[in-house]
């Protein structure tokens, strides 16, 4: 049924991943906003899905979508 | 005459019942036959020559769901055919090889098992009734352990209970067949017995009359995959003309009761003794082979439309499979549960989506066509169940059938599917749900969650929502209220897609992968949160809900200390095992061990009850024979029970 190729839910959690890694390495402050960008770049994996095929075109949206809420105040913590 | 069972051998047999309650056999002479296609026929002529004057082929048209198509009738059988694919280099198109006769006969006659055509139609709405006798067998103890059967309970028109040694329960048992005659028998188990039993009265000297003709037809266990999992069939003795189900085994049985397995067979034109049996993606083939038959369109021995070839981006766009929104996790007030009635055929339907349809949009396609008359049967029963619960069951292999009939679509050897076909319907999926999203963010509603074929939305009565969502989309919906929903978190924070409990408007708790749902769930564990969620069931509002966390609590908490005192059996973990070796400690593989030391067979698929003993070690004991456990790991299984529960507690309190 179908064929098995990576999709790009799982690529943004790869991508993700490696850069939780960094942000263990990545000093204070710098970890603590590596962390919360990771966040952001998770935050719409699901829906990204429906359009892009790379996942880092998808994390880089989700991360853009999110800064600009933070600018306007609609950010929701989850 | 209701038709209750068929077989082949040799002949195609059929037992019926008349109006009067007397089962008659009848056979009926078959000869098998196929059809040929050959692109370039002149290459091969001295194989046609040949089939022409050793089995009579004649030149012939023949439909098929692409159009006509010039070849030879074939009065042989499917090893004239497999030959006839070896000679030609698997060059020939082959049709109707591997059809079951009885299966294709009554397809001819245009008749099905348990249905009166002359008096009701097999798409009938109405509850299938039955004029059977159908007696209840239950045999107590294990069926894998070689103690002798001393104890079986027999439910007919009284509940006979037969008790002392193995030759006087079973020479009772004999007897009551015998006088009742049953044109059903329920048999839990009766897989795994029935074997035992029938070769223990043989040396006995007892004839147990399951079959009417003292033959039995064998069903070979197998291993298969399934949805990414491994499933397991056991293999059956099936009786002659008597409907024999194991109500343990049998999934449909499970999900339908008798009602559904004699709507599938009346759907399906196989044998209820095999509808019982089958899976639902077998089923809907089965159905669809049926509807092809009736309609003198011949199938395809092999499918011989592969993919065409693409671009490796292009594939990646095209199969993305179903649409989803995730939620934030949280308790939400007031939702409502927008589902698609069967998304994926409706959608084959609507948009005519069929293997030759993809050439010529112009057609009426084979799946739409054969499709059409069970949707809408399941949306009269979904109406009917709303008031009346008993067509529940025949709602669930409806159910079943549909679904499966989307991924048969993908399928590499169904015999109507074509990967295309399939990418297409999960493209219009997707289209769908934002077009549902789009129409709820314009009447002001907040979507909070989304999966495939259903929305969770807030923001006020939803009916309106509902409508216009089927106005645009063409498309039946249901609509669910919800006083409170929880959407839980997975283990990163966000919100899971697929695990969430709340109560809808009429007082009921629906719940969805969380620890009462799972399978694998001990029954201890189930128990304590079924027993929470029903008083959390009595909270109609979020400030009720809060008044309710002590008594819930309570009752973790009761649980906990009780755990000491609890029957091993109650702690037992139910798991299909996907394969015999594992390269890791595991319970499963403990398990598998556990097996093979009581000496029972293991394969692949099979499921296992076994207790925990040592979670460090992962030893386990099979829960028939478990005298201890590991309270730590209980205590953990507990406590993730709780924890599912007492994070809607910790919302109310936020």
């Amino acid at each position: 049924m179908g064929r098995s190729f990576e999709s790009v839910r799982m690529g943004i959690k790869e991508i993700t991943g490696r850069w939780e890694r960094v942000a263990r390495a990545l000093p204070g402050t710098d970890g603590e906003a590596a962390l919360m960008v990771i966040e952001l770049a998770r935050r719409h994996a699901s829906e990204s899905f429906y359009a892009f095929d790379d996942p880092l075109e998808a994390v880089l949206f989700s991360v853009f979508i999110e800064i600009l809420k933070i600018r306007e105040g609609r950010y929701v913590d989850h | 005459m209701w038709i209750t069972d068929t077989c082949y051998r040799d002949a195609v047999e059929i037992w019926e019942l008349s109006p009067g309650g007397i089962t008659r056999h009848r056979t009926v002479p078959c000869t098998p036959s196929f059809y040929l296609h050959l692109d370039d026929p002149a290459v091969h002529w001295e194989l046609l020559e040949a089939l022409e004057s050793d089995y009579g082929a004649e030149e012939c048209t023949f439909r098929t769901v692409h159009g006509d198509c010039e070849g030879y009738y074939v009065p042989a059988g499917r090893e004239v055919a497999m030959a006839i694919e070896r000679q030609t280099g698997f060059h020939a198109d082959l049709y109707n090889v591997d059809l079951r006769p009885d299966h294709r006969h009554l397809a001819g006659e245009g008749r099905v098992p348990c249905c009166n055509e002359e008096a009701e139609s097999r798409f009938s709405p109405e509850l299938p009734s039955f004029p059977f006798r159908t007696i209840d067998v239950q045999i107590r103890g294990i069926p894998f352990s070689k103690d002798p059967v001393r104890s079986i309970d027999v439910v007919h028109e009284r509940h006979e209970h037969l008790i002392g040694g193995e030759t006087a329960v079973l020479a009772d048992l004999a007897g009551l067949i015998t006088a009742i005659d049953p044109h059903v028998v329920l048999f839990p188990h009766s897989d795994l017995w029935l074997p035992r039993i029938l070769s223990s009265a043989g040396e006995r000297g007892i004839v147990l009359p399951f079959s009417r003709s003292g033959r039995y037809r064998k069903l070979a266990e197998k291993s298969y995959w399934s949805y990414g999992r491994t499933e397991y069939r056991a293999g059956s003795l099936i009786p002659d003309g008597r409907i024999l189900i194991d109500t343990t085994q049998s999934f449909h049985y499970r999900e339908s009761g008798l009602a559904g397995i004699i709507l599938g067979a009346r759907l399906t034109g196989l044998a209820p003794n095999l509808t019982a049996r089958f899976t639902s993606g077998t089923l809907i083939s089965a159905y669809e082979v049926y509807e092809a038959l009736r309609m003198g369109i011949a199938v395809p021995f092999r499918k011989s439309d592969p993919e065409a070839v693409r671009r490796f981006c292009d594939l990646k766009a095209a199969d993305r499979g179903g649409m989803m929104f995730q939620p934030v996790p949280g308790l939400y007030d007031e939702v409502s549960e927008i589902d698609f009635t069967s998304l994926y055929p409706s959608i084959i339907v609507l948009y005519n989506l069929s293997p030759e349809t993809l050439a010529q949009p112009g057609r009426k396609g084979f799946l739409p066509l054969v499709l059409e008359p069970l949707l809408a049967l399941r949306k009269e029963i979904k109406v009917r169940k709303v008031s009346d619960p008993s067509y529940a069951g025949i709602d669930s292999i409806l159910k079943w059938m549909l679904v499966t009939c989307f991924g048969y679509t993908g399928y590499k050897n169904a015999k109507f599917g074509q990967i295309e076909v399939h990418e297409k319907i999960t493209g219009h999926a997707r289209n769908i749900l934002l077009t549902a999203k789009e129409c709820a963010e314009e009447m002001g509603f907040d979507v909070l969650h989304g999966i495939v074929d259903c929305l969770w939305v807030r923001g006020g009565p939803a009916a309106a929502l509902e409508a216009w969502i089927e106005e645009k989309t063409g498309l039946h919906t249901t609509l669910d209220f919800y006083d409170w929903i929880v959407f839980l978190p997975m283990p990163d924070g966000f919100g899971a897609y697929n695990r969430y409990y709340g109560r809808l408007s009429t007082g009921e708790i629906k719940v969805r992968g969380i620890m009462a749902r799972r399978g694998d769930t001990p029954p201890y564990i189930r128990t304590m949160q079924e027993s929470i969620l029903s008083v959390m069931s009595k909270a109609g509002s979020r400030t009720e809900l809060k008044g309710l966390e002590e008594r819930a609590r309570r009752i973790y908490r009761e649980a906990e200390s009780g755990l000491a005192d609890a029957p091993p059996s109650s702690l037992a973990i139910r798991r299909q095992v996907s394969r015999l070796t594992y390269s890791h400690s595991c319970p499963e593989a403990s398990a598998v061990a556990a097996c093979r030391d009581a000496g029972i067979g293991v394969e692949p698929g099979m499921e296992i009850g076994y207790v925990v003993t040592d979670a460090r070690t992962w030893s386990v004991e099979l829960d028939w024979v478990a005298r201890r456990f590991d309270r730590g790991y209980y205590m953990r299984l507990l406590w993730k029970a709780w924890e599912e529960i007492a994070f809607a507690f910790g919302q109310v309190r936020e």
